[in-house]
């Protein structure tokens, strides 16, 4: 609690110094009894302050201005009339202020500017004259004004740029760049780069879209398409009142690119206006779209389109994460504050990538504020973050930022999720033993003491960039994850027991987490040629230390201990290096391609009662290879993407070769139709244990091309969108079909005390998934939003179960809606969803022998392998945001309130079995229930 | 303002007929699935020079509160090794005996066939060898006295040692209480109810610690180790898991049945238990 208060002390003394903030950079000041039109205060403020001030007459001139200043700063006085008028103004870079009402006004100001609109007004008066090209009137980023009157060049040219957040300087990876009206197009680079050839005219204009931002027109004049250009975006703020855009496309929170395939893109920025279960949760928002399962709610894993958290390859700064969640899977491992953006390709995609089977999340980190220096943070029920960031000097800038969860009710309540039921389960065959001392029939009626200790998650970035001119930028990125997570418990031994005391001391220690750090170079050799190199470590560890420590201490004073129990160890060790090119060759083809290698240590130990090793594993693998991919515009409106990654893993010593194809084809300009297929190979995979009381929850391990063959998967996906006014329509279809699957179990058999036997399985099967998603997105307005709904199949194939059943995670129908609605700074959101039960496994009968000493023994007789499902899977989720937003336009904060599963939906995770008087009593383990959450988050600037 | 009525309307309707469609599919999905009660469940060990007895019972259903299954009547057993085939009389409801001792021979391999509810259900099982070099570390059994406010002495294993022949056979320990009118030890685990019997399956091991666990009454003992096949390992070692997430079925060597078929060989020691 006192940490806590500690944080909210923390919080307030940022919010405190928020407010004595402006952006606005001047020190005059003002005195006397004003009563005037607004119009002319701001003459007035414009020659006191020199700024300059740029407005809509129409909106301006009604409003009166009646105050008394004594010797106000000009800042101050600004933020008073405005906040009597229900305005906004907003700083320019270079000290241009404009008036607006909301955040979008101001892409409608710059376009009256350009249109020289006869509205538009400007303050003080001279700078009306927009011939005159040296004066004040260039207050405008180079993005001006001046409607090129000479000569036209009509020979098409090549245009290249980049895209940045205007305010922090940070580069935006993925945003769009559209030419308009003309079918140009294309995407930045991940280091916001872009190209764009053919252009017809040095009078077009470009359509800027990123998620989260304020799409943004850009004007090209015969001047600055002679350089390189830089286009900065706002972040979309909301506001008072909505003013529609028309021609522009809308922005929401997670967006599809209509030519590219299988692709979801998402902005952290927007993520605060979802409800949440104690954290804005980066994987756990693609749960809402189709083909992505949102009924594992233990998991914030992706199971893309049938396939398991394990074949979905993470990358964080272009390093691989091998854990990516924390609180057992409850949370991911990323701090929505150190993360500029998310993509994720949900199969087919391009052969830069590789080692997984169905789908990739790059998430690129941010980079920190070029511009100024800036601190914040999010405190919620579950956790507190802070971060910050700063120009070290005009070329570097650097973020650094820091999560930890505290034991607070939301941390206890799943924490106890995982691990109430202890002393019912006792994972293996140890049926003589319990887990939990003093948890049998004989520890009843006598007093216990029983202490259990903290537990906790963290996770820490840091990433330092540095760019010392247009063409070369390195960047160092540290990540950082770890979970304690804590069960232990002290019993002390009651006296009447052992005279002098004495206790029993049950370790259920586990440890997990994941390391990792880049460093990246990435340069532009010119226009046409990028390139991005990458070094980096990555690794793994998981350790589950479940034992107890008896002491007795006897009457001479004599201290036995005693210590029973297992220990495992998991670690993995990666080094890669890898460079990726991209190389425009004709305006109409691109091409990309790389090199990359990666050495893996793996090693896994399970040992019991610290002297007998029961498994000790250990491998190493080096994964080498290239890839090539071409992209083809044969016809203007057809895409061809031809690819190829070849892979030398050293365990098999063989080559695999992955061919893969994407094409997209615009039948209009609403309507495209895509599809792609490939192959795909994986050579390392995650052993997931279910029953998370049996041991350590996951642990990793090499392929071997023995026990452990190295998996494979052919995708075919089909798929069309259609994209009207205010509606985007996308339907895609895919069969995945997948070979050598590894299924592994592990159970100790015997008495465990005595050092029972523990038996390794590993089982090969093949599988299948196939499904139809269908998304209807509403894009633009005060309502957006989505439904989705999928039909999808998962089956496995394994002759040690009997043939093909259904995979654990199938789902078969999933239907989601996501409504988010904005009202003046609230905004609101309403997400539903609703699957069909997972399948499981349940006894169906049972029956009783005796063993040959005469001891009756009773078992359970046990359906088909996942032949019963649970019930339907469906939860409401509510939450309500405000926003805090400055008088300056900026946005420095939220307050938000959420309540998960708000109709207290009993959904069933899985069933317990006990067999009491003979009788099988069948109990269900739930998921959580009504759960609510406030978040509050800060910033200063 | 321009989200409109209309928009709220169409995003309605498109949800109800998705919704719809949702129902439409689910409503035609069937899930059940049923248990196969045909199974008999088979209970039977051949010690050589013992006579036999096989138990057949029904399976029980997960809300039975009976111990054992009921017994299934009126069935032809027979069991047939080398070229000889005996069949099996029913001296109770579902019990059938053989009794001649001297049928089960060491190394012999055994047939069990019968119809039942008209399957014909199956069991092969081979007596194991003898164990070797049974060897004891004493034959004096101590185990301390245990009362509230006292601190118990320690508790001094006997160890049995033997020889593991191909080193992955498998072995059980059964320590059996042999006095006529057994007493009851002061020990620390509460209750009455305790078996003149107590079993440890040892698997693989070629050495067994007694343990306080495994002495309840005073008097002379006989300490058997027995050698065992491995589907007695399996069926009766099975993970009897308790949570959807991770069950299996127990391992059985009976072909449309349940249960436990197989033979054992036991050599025996003798020790006394004092207090």
């Amino acid at each position: 609690m006192k940490r806590i208060l500690l944080i909210l002390f923390f919080l307030m003394m940022i919010i405190l110094q928020g407010k004595a903030q402006r952006a606005l950079k001047s020190t005059a000041v003002l005195d006397g009894f004003y009563t005037l039109p607004f119009e002319e205060m701001l003459d007035t403020l414009a020659k006191k302050g020199n700024i300059k001030f740029i407005y809509d007459r129409q909106m301006i001139s009604p409003l009166q201005v009646t105050e008394q200043f004594n010797n106000d700063s000009v800042k101050d006085i600004l933020a008073l009339i405005c906040r009597a008028n229900n305005l906004h103004y907003w700083v320019e870079s270079d000290q241009a202020i404009y008036l607006i009402k909301s955040i979008e006004d101001l892409p409608r100001l710059k376009k009256m500017r350009y249109e020289k609109d006869p509205n538009l007004a400007y303050s003080p008066k001279e700078s009306l004259k927009p011939q005159n090209n040296n004066s004040s009137i260039m207050v405008q980023r180079e993005l001006v004004i001046e409607k090129p009157t000479e000569i036209k060049t009509f020979e098409p040219f090549t245009l290249s740029g980049r895209i940045i957040d205007q305010v922090s300087g940070e580069s935006l990876p993925s945003a769009m760049v559209r030419v308009v009206n003309t079918n140009l197009s294309t995407t930045t680079n991940a280091d916001g780069y872009f190209t764009l050839f053919k252009v017809p005219a040095d009078t077009c204009k470009l359509l800027i879209n990123y998620v989260g931002y304020v799409p943004e027109t850009y004007y090209l004049n015969s001047q600055n398409i002679k350089n390189s250009v830089t286009i900065g975006l706002f972040t979309s703020i909301k506001s008072l009142s909505e003013v529609t855009i028309t021609g522009k496309k809308g922005e929401s929170l997670m967006n599809l690119d209509k030519r590219k395939i299988s692709v979801l893109q998402l902005s952290p920025s927007k993520l605060d206006e979802l409800p949440n279960v104690g954290e804005r949760d980066i994987l756990r928002s693609f749960q809402l779209m189709p083909g992505i399962s949102a009924s594992n709610e233990s998991s914030s894993g992706a199971y893309v389109r049938g396939g398991t958290p394990d074949q979905n390859l993470v990358l964080f700064d272009g390093f691989t994460v091998y854990q990516v969640d924390h609180l057992y899977g409850f949370f991911s491992a990323f701090n929505a504050n150190s993360v500029k953006d998310v993509t994720m390709y949900k199969g087919g995609f391009s052969s830069k990538f590789g080692g997984r089977l169905s789908s990739v999340t790059d998430i690129v980190g941010k980079e920190g504020n070029s511009n100024e220096t800036n601190i914040g943070g999010d405190i919620s029920l579950l956790s507190a973050n802070l971060y910050y960031e700063r120009p070290i000097n005009k070329k570097s800038s650097i973020l650094l930022t820091y999560r930890r969860s505290y034991e607070g009710p939301l941390y206890n309540k799943i924490f106890n999720k995982f691990n109430s039921s202890t002393t019912v389960t006792t994972g293996g065959g140890a049926a003589g033993m319990g887990s939990r001392p003093g948890g049998g029939p004989g520890g009843g009626g006598f007093e216990q003491n029983v202490s259990t200790p903290a537990s906790a998650f963290y996770d820490l970035n840091a990433k330092y960039t540095y760019a010392p001119d247009d063409k070369n930028r390195f960047s160092w990125s540290l990540y950082q994850g770890n979970d304690n997570l804590d069960n232990s418990k002290t019993i002390e031994v009651p006296s009447f027991i052992s005279s002098n005391g004495g206790g029993i001391t049950n370790t259920d220690k586990t440890n997990y987490g994941n390391l990792g750090s880049s460093l990246k170079w990435s340069r532009r050799w010119n226009a046409k040629t990028y390139s991005n190199t990458l070094m980096s470590f990555s690794t793994y560890h998981s350790e589950r230390d479940n034992s107890n420590l008896i002491t007795l201490t006897d009457t001479a004073g004599n201290e036995t201990e005693n210590r029973i129990g297992t220990f495992e160890k998991n670690k993995l060790s990666d080094f890669s290096l890898k460079s990726d090119w991209e190389t425009q060759i004709k305006g109409n083809t691109k091409f990309l391609y790389g090199g990359f290698a990666s050495y893996q240590d793996v090693t896994y130990d399970y040992s019991e009662s610290d002297t007998s090793s029961l498994i000790d594993q250990r491998a190493k693998a080096l994964v080498a290879g290239a890839y090539a991919e071409l992209e083809l515009n044969p016809l203007e409106k057809l895409q061809i993407k031809p690819g190829v990654r070849a892979t030398f893993y050293s365990q098999t010593s063989k080559p695999y070769f992955e061919p893969r194809l994407s094409a997209s084809y615009l039948v209009n300009e609403k309507l495209t139709l895509k599809g792609s297929t490939g192959r795909f190979y994986q050579f390392t995979n995650r052993v997931v244990r279910e029953d998370i009381l049996a041991g350590s929850r996951d642990f990793w391990v090499l392929a071997n091309g023995s026990s452990i063959p190295v998996s494979s998967a052919n995708h075919f996906i089909l798929g069309a969108s259609y994209e009207a006014d205010q509606f985007l329509f996308d339907v895609e279809g895919y069969y995945k079909k997948l070979d050598n699957l590894t299924e592994y179990s592990q159970r100790i058999v015997g008495d465990r005390r005595r050092g029972g036997t523990l038996e390794e399985h590993f089982y090969t099967g093949t599988g299948y998934t196939r499904g139809i998603e269908f998304l209807v997105q509403k894009t633009k307005g005060r309502y957006t939003g989505w439904i989705s709904y999928t039909l999808s199949e998962a089956i496995n194939k394994f002759d040690a179960y009997g043939g093909e059943f259904p995979a654990s995670h199938d789902t078969g129908h999933e239907f989601k809606s996501v409504n988010l609605y904005r009202y003046g700074r609230w905004s609101f959101a309403a997400t539903w969803i609703f699957a069909t039960g997972k399948p499981y496994t349940a006894p169906l009968s049972t029956y009783s022998i005796d063993n040959y000493s005469g001891n009756r023994r009773t078992f359970l007789v046990i359906s088909d392998k996942n032949s019963l499902r649970l019930p339907s899977y469906h939860r409401l989720d509510l939450s309500a945001t405000y926003d805090l937003i400055k008088i300056d336009s900026r946005k420095v904060g939220s307050i938000g309130f959420s309540v998960f599963n708000a109709y207290n939906r009993a959904n069933n995770w899985y069933q317990q079995y006990y067999v009491v008087n003979n009788q099988v009593i069948t109990s269900n383990v739930n998921y959580l229930g009504l759960t609510p959450n406030l978040t509050l988050s800060i910033k200063w600037k | 303002m321009e989200i409109t009525y209309t928009h709220f309307k169409q995003i309605k309707k498109l949800t109800f007929v998705i919704l719809l469609f949702t129902m439409s599919i689910l409503a035609c999905k069937k899930g059940d699935v049923t248990a196969d009660y045909e199974r008999p469940v088979v209970e039977g060990y051949l010690v050589p020079g013992q006579s036999i007895t096989i138990k057949v019972y029904y399976q029980k259903y997960l809300e039975d509160t009976i111990s054992y299954g009921y017994p299934i009547k009126d069935l032809q057993l027979k069991i047939t090794s080398g070229g000889s085939t005996v069949n099996l009389t029913e001296t109770e409801d579902g019990i059938y005996k053989y009794a001649d001792g001297s049928f089960v021979k060491e190394n012999g391999t055994y047939t069990l066939n019968f119809v039942c509810l008209s399957k014909q259900i199956s069991a092969i099982t081979t007596i194991p060898s003898k164990p070797k070099n049974f060897i004891a570390s004493g034959t004096e059994q101590v185990v301390p006295t245990f009362s509230f406010g006292t601190t118990p002495e320690s508790f001094i294993p006997i160890q049995f040692n033997w020889t593991n022949i191909n080193s992955n056979d498998y072995y059980l320990i059964s320590v059996q209480c042999t006095e006529a009118v057994p007493i009851k030890l002061a020990t620390r685990r509460p209750g009455n109810n305790y078996s003149v019997n107590s079993e440890n399956i040892v698997g693989q091991a070629n050495t067994f610690n007694t343990s306080e666990e495994n002495f309840s009454y005073f008097g002379s003992h006989n300490v058997l180790l027995f050698h065992i096949n491995k589907e007695y390992y399996d069926a009766l070692t099975a993970n009897n898991n308790s949570s959807s997430l991770n069950l299996t079925n127990p391992a059985t060597n009976v072909t449309n049945g349940l249960g436990i078929f197989t033979g054992l060989r036991a050599d025996t020691l003798k020790i006394n238990v004092s207090q």
